[in-house]
C-alpha cells in the first residue's frame, strides 16, 4: 500500500472530514481516495475511506509573508514546506461512525479497499461507466438506473463545455455495447430500447459509424486505449444497433424524403404522422404543447374538437392514412378510448370530406366552426374559438408537413417497432412546437404502450433541453407526460436520460426523480441553485471551472459526488469525424438528395 | 543626546558595559579600527544553539532537585535543522530516580554537586549538548556558529555574543567602537585564550544607540588564522541579522537562532503536561514508600 502521511493531530478529525498531513514524498491530488485504520476496544479493525477535498501548502516557520523568502530563497530563516490535505469521508467500514485516529497512518485507497471506499461491494449491478481523476472506473449502480432502487439520470450544465449528449450517449454506449452493461442488463439485453433525440445539427446521426477523430486520438495518446480497457471494452467501437428517423420534408413530393443532408437516405428512415393516426391517437393535444396553451380555455377547445374529430373520422379506400369525415351517427359515443376501439370500414372519398394533411383538416374544421359552432366547440365565446383557430393555423406551416399520408406511423413499442435498439428521431430542423409535438406524441406513445406491458425490457430516452419541454412554470400535455415518466417511468421501464443547461428552469418533479445526478460545466449563477445542494461548496466552486469532458457525477450509494471523465469514443458525433469517403460513396449522398 | 535600544525591555540591555579589571590587548593595529569586510559567499554553515526550560521544583527533604527539559540543535541555511536532541533531566545531589509516565515522559538522572544552584546546573547540562551537538556537525564538515561566548576550541567555528556585558576593551577604545559602520569589523584583540572582534550588523541611523547591531565575534586559536576565520565570518554574517518586525532582540539575534530556538521550544513540549508528569511520578515514588 502506498502510504500518503499521517491523520493530523492539531486540527480535531471527525466523523465526516479530517486532515492528512503527507509526507514529503507523496503525490496526492484533488479526488484521491485514501483509506486509514484504528483498532476497536474488541481488537477488530475500522476502516474510514475519504476522498481528498482540497490539498495545502505551506512553509513552516514562516510568521509574515516576508518570511517566505528568507526561507525559501536567502535561506537565512529556518522552515520547512509542509503539504496537508482535507479529506472528506465517505465511508465507515464496519458502518461505526467514530472519528478516525490522529497521527494513524494514512495509504492511497487501492484494489479491493478502492472497490470497499467506492461502495462497490453493495451494488447490486455495477457497471463501470466513467473513469475517476487517476483513471481507474467509477461504477454505476444500474439498480438505481433500471427501477429497481431508483430511475433516471438527470444532467446539466452549459451548452458546448458540459459534453452532455456526449455523457448520455456514452452512458448509452456503456449499457448496451460493453460486455458488462449487457451483463447487467441480463436476458434483456438484446431488447433493451433507447429513443434518443437528437436537438443540435446532424451531429447525432452518425453515431454508428467509426469516428476518424479516435484513431487520431489514439495515435496522439496511447492512453486511451487504458482507458477504455479500464471500462471493461477491449475495442472501442460504433454503436451496432441504430436506427435514424428523420422528419418528413417539407417538400417532399409524392414519394418520403427528408431533409437531411449529411447521410444517405439508405440508412435514414423518414417519420410522420398519418392523418387517421393523428386523429385516432388524439395527437391534437401535442399541438398545444407550450406550456402558456394549458392556462387558458383553448385546452377545453381542443379536448373537445378532439373527440369530435374521432367521432367523424373513417379511414379512407382510396388512400391508406387518410381520413373521410362523414358526421357521426345519432347516438355516437363521445368518449375517445371507445371511439378509437370501434374497427370502422374504410370510406370512399366521395361520402364525406377527404382529408390528407393537417391542411386538409384545419380547412375541414373552419368550415365545422362556420356552421356548426354549438356541436365543435360547445358554449365557449367566441374569442376563444378564434384563438384555437388561430393557434391552430399558425402551427400548420411550423410542423403541419409531418400529418400525411404519405407516411405510415413510427412505432416504438410493440410488434411494429424498429428492430434496432436504439432509435434516433432527428427534430433539429423543426420548429420549437413541432418539436414539442413529435417529442410529446413519441414519449406518450412510449409511455402508454408500456402501461399496458411489461417493465423489463427497459426503454431510455435521451432527451436534450429538457426546460424546454418541461419547463418549471406553466403546464401542458406534453409537461405532464414528462412529469408521469418521471414518477412512474421508474416502475414501468421508461428511463429518462435528460439533459439541460439549468436544472432550476425544469419543472422539480422531473429533476429531483432522478437518482443519478451528473454535472458538467455550469454557470456561475446556476451553480449556487438549490438543486445543486448535493454538491459541497468546493465542487459547486470546482463545477465552474470544469474542462470539457470533466463531469461530476452524484449516485445514492456513494455519499460524496465524484469528479468523473469518460474517454473520447470511437463513434462518430460529428459528420466531420466520419471516415473519409469513396467518391462513389459521396456520389452516393448526393444522389439521394 | 537622546537614543532608542534596539531591544524590547524584557530582554535588557545589550550594552551594558560593566568594567573589567584586565581589559583585552588590540593587535591587529595600534588603535582600534574599523576594517572593511569582503563579500566572501558564505560555507556550509550551521547555528548552533539550545534551550532549557525547568519544569518543577522538588524537594527531597532538605535538598533541591530540579525536573527540566534541554534541547539542542542546529538550523542549517537551507536544509532545515540539524542535530536536534531533547532531553529531559532530572538533576539531584541524592540518589532518586523519577519513574517514567505514560505519554512518552522520561527523565534522565544527573547527579550534581548539593551546593549547585539547580538552575545554573541545567544551564551546564544544556552547553554540554550544545557542545557535544557542534562537535558532531564539526565532525561532518560545517562551519559553526555558536550561540553564546565559546567554551572549547573548534575549528571553523565562531563563538556569537550578542550582549557587551563585559567591557573588554578599554573605554578610549570604546568610542571607535561606535564609529563602526554596517558591515565593518573592528580590529582584532586578544584575551585569555580568545581571539575576537567586534562587528555592527546593520545600519545605524539617528535615533539609535551608538551601538546599535554590534556583537562580538570571538574564537580560539593561533592569532593570524583566528583573524582570517573572524574576517571571513564578518563578511557573511550580517545577511543573516534578525529583521526588527520579527525578533524583539532584532538586529543581534539571528534569523537562524531566532528560528531555531522557536523550534526547540516547541519540541520540548507543553510545560503543563510536563510538570503533570512530574507529580505523577513523585506520586508513584511516595506510593511505592508508604
Amino acid at each position: 500500500m502506498e502510504r500518503v502521511g499521517l491523520i493530523d493531530g492539531l486540527e480535531p478529525g471527525t466523523t465526516s472530514s479530517f486532515r492528512v498531513v503527507l509526507q514529503e514524498d507523496s503525490l496526492v491530488q484533488l479526488d484521491d481516495l485514501l483509506v486509514t485504520q484504528q483498532k476497536l476496544p474488541d481488537g477488530s479493525l475500522h476502516r474510514t475511506y475519504g476522498l481528498v477535498a482540497e490539498v495545502y501548502s505551506r512553509l513552516e516557520g514562516a510568521s509574515f509573508l516576508s518570511d517566505t523568502a528568507r526561507i525559501a530563497q536567502d535561506h537565512t530563516m529556518p522552515g520547512q514546506g509542509m503539504r496537508y490535505a482535507d479529506v472528506r469521508v465517505l465511508r465507515h467500514v464496519p458502518e461505526l461512525y467514530i472519528p478516525p485516529q490522529s497521527g494513524a497512518e494514512v495509504f492511497k485507497a487501492a484494489g479491493e479497499l478502492r472497490r470497499e471506499a467506492l461502495y462497490e461491494d453493495q451494488m447490486g449491478k455495477g457497471v463501470a461507466v466513467a473513469l475517476d481523476q487517476s483513471g481507474m472506473p467509477v461504477m454505476v449502480d444500474l439498480e438505481f438506473l433500471d427501477g429497481t432502487r431508483g430511475g433516471h439520470v438527470s444532467i446539466s450544465g452549459v451548452s458546448g463545455v458540459a459534453t452532455k449528449t456526449s455523457f448520455a450517449l456514452h452512458l448509452l454506449y456503456t449499457l448496451m455495447e460493453s460486455p458488462q452493461g449487457r451483463q447487467a442488463l441480463g436476458v434483456h439485453a438484446a431488447s433493451t430500447r433507447a429513443l434518443v433525440f437528437n436537438v443540435k445539427g446532424e451531429d447525432l446521426l452518425h453515431f454508428d459509424q467509426r469516428s476518424r477523430r479516435y484513431s487520431e486520438r489514439l495515435a496522439a495518446n496511447p492512453d486511451l486505449a487504458e482507458q477504455w480497457r479500464q471500462l471493461g471494452i477491449e475495442e472501442p467501437g460504433p454503436f451496432r444497433s441504430v436506427a435514424f428517423y428523420a422528419p418528413l420534408s417539407r417538400q417532399a413530393g409524392t414519394t418520403a424524403m427528408t431533409d437531411v443532408s449529411s447521410r444517405a437516405g439508405g440508412n435514414l428512415r423518414v417519420y410522420g404522422w398519418p392523418p387517421l393516426d393523428f386523429v385516432k391517437q388524439g395527437l391534437l393535444r401535442f399541438c398545444f404543447a407550450d406550456a402558456d396553451d394549458g392556462r387558458n380555455q383553448l385546452s377545453f377547445v381542443e379536448q373537445r374538437v378532439r373527440v369530435q374529430l374521432a367521432r367523424w373520422t373513417h379511414p379512407s379506400l382510396e388512400h391508406p392514412g387518410a381520413i373521410v369525415m362523414i358526421p357521426p351517427e345519432h347516438g355516437c359515443s363521445f368518449n375517445l378510448e371507445k371511439l378509437v376501439a370501434q374497427k370502422r370500414p374504410p370510406r370512399q372519398a366521395g361520402e364525406g370530406e377527404l382529408c390528407r394533411t393537417l391542411a386538409d383538416i384545419l380547412d375541414f374544421l373552419e368550415n365545422q366552426f362556420e356552421v356548426n359552432l354549438q356541436e365543435w366547440a360547445g358554449n365557449t365565446q367566441a374569442n376563444t374559438v378564434n384563438a384555437f383557430l388561430r393557434r391552430l393555423q399558425a402551427m400548420a406551416p411550423r410542423f403541419g408537413h409531418l400529418i400525411s399520408d404519405k407516411v405510415t406511423s413510427l412505432q416504438l413499442e410493440g410488434p411494429l417497432a424498429p428492430q434496432e435498439n436504439v432509435v434516433v428521431v432527428d427534430i433539429h430542423n423543426l420548429h420549437d412546437d413541432g418539436q414539442r409535438f413529435v417529442v410529446g406524441t413519441l414519449l406518450s406513445s412510449v409511455f402508454a404502450a408500456k402501461e399496458r406491458g411489461q417493465r423489463f425490457p427497459l426503454h431510455f430516452v435521451v432527451l436534450d433541453e429538457l426546460n424546454k419541454y418541461a419547463p418549471r412554470q406553466g403546464s401542458s400535455p406534453l409537461k405532464e407526460v414528462l412529469v408521469d415518466i418521471a414518477a412512474r417511468g421508474r416502475s414501468l421501464g421508461v428511463l429518462l436520460i435528460g439533459a439541460q443547461q439549468s436544472a432550476s428552469d425544469v419543472e422539480p418533479t422531473v429533476v429531483r426523480n432522478a437518482a443519478i445526478r451528473v454535472v458538467g460545466r455550469l454557470d456561475s449563477g446556476e451553480s449556487t441553485a438549490d438543486f445543486y445542494r448535493f454538491l459541497t461548496p468546493a465542487l459547486r466552486e470546482r463545477a465552474i471551472r470544469l474542462l470539457p469532458g470533466t463531469m461530476i457525477l452524484d449516485q445514492p450509494l456513494v455519499p460524496s459526488p465524484l469528479p468523473i471523465r469518460f474517454p473520447f469514443p470511437n463513434y462518430a458525433t460529428r459528420h466531420d469525424e466520419l471516415p473519409d469517403m469513396s467518391e462513389e460513396e459521396s456520389q452516393d449522398l448526393f444522389t439521394f438528395r | 543626546m537622546i537614543s532608542v535600544s534596539e531591544w524590547v525591555p524584557s530582554y535588557g540591555d545589550p550594552h551594558q558595559l560593566e568594567d573589567e579589571q584586565e581589559y583585552a590587548r588590540v593587535w591587529e593595529h595600534a588603535e582600534l579600527q574599523a576594517v572593511d569586510t569582503p563579500l566572501t559567499p558564505r560555507p556550509r554553515v550551521a547555528f548552533v544553539d539550545g534551550v532549557r526550560r525547568a519544569e518543577a521544583l522538588l524537594y527531597l527533604d532538605e535538598i533541591t532537585a530540579v525536573a527540566g527539559v534541554l534541547a539542542a540543535g542546529a538550523a542549517v541555511p537551507g536544509g532545515g535543522y540539524a542535530g536536534v536532541r531533547v532531553e529531559r533531566v532530572f538533576l539531584r545531589a541524592a540518589e532518586v530516580r523519577l519513574p517514567p509516565q505514560a505519554g512518552g515522559w522520561s527523565w534522565r538522572s544527573l547527579l550534581i554537586p548539593a551546593d549547585l544552584n539547580a538552575e545554573l546546573a541545567l544551564q551546564r547540562a544544556m552547553r554540554e549538548l550544545e557542545a557535544e551537538i557542534g562537535l558532531a556537525l564539526a565532525r561532518e564538515g560545517y562551519a559553526l556558529v555558536l550561540d553564546g561566548p565559546m567554551a572549547t576550541a573548534l575549528p571553523r567555528a565562531v563563538g556569537y555574543v550578542k550582549t557587551q556585558q563585559r567591557s573588554l576593551l578599554p573605554p578610549e577604545q570604546n568610542e571607535a567602537l561606535g564609529k563602526l559602520r554596517a558591515g565593518q569589523r573592528s580590529s582584532m584583540f586578544a584575551w585569555g585564550s580568545k581571539h575576537g572582534c567586534y562587528m555592527r550588523l546593520s545600519h545605524d541611523r539617528e535615533h539609535q544607540h551608538p551601538y546599535h547591531g554590534l556583537v562580538r565575534l570571538e574564537c580560539m586559536g593561533e592569532a593570524e588564522s583566528c583573524r582570517a576565520w573572524l574576517h571571513e565570518v564578518a563578511g557573511w554574517l550580517p545577511a543573516f541579522a534578525g529583521v526588527a518586525h520579527l525578533d524583539p532582540r532584532a538586529p543581534q539575534n539571528l534569523q537562524p537562532i531566532a528560528g531555531l530556538e522557536k523550534e526547540l521550544r516547541r519540541r520540548c513540549g507543553d510545560p503543563g503536561l510536563a510538570l503533570r508528569a512530574v507529580r505523577q511520578a513523585v506520586a508513584q515514588l511516595q506510593k511505592g514508600l508508604s
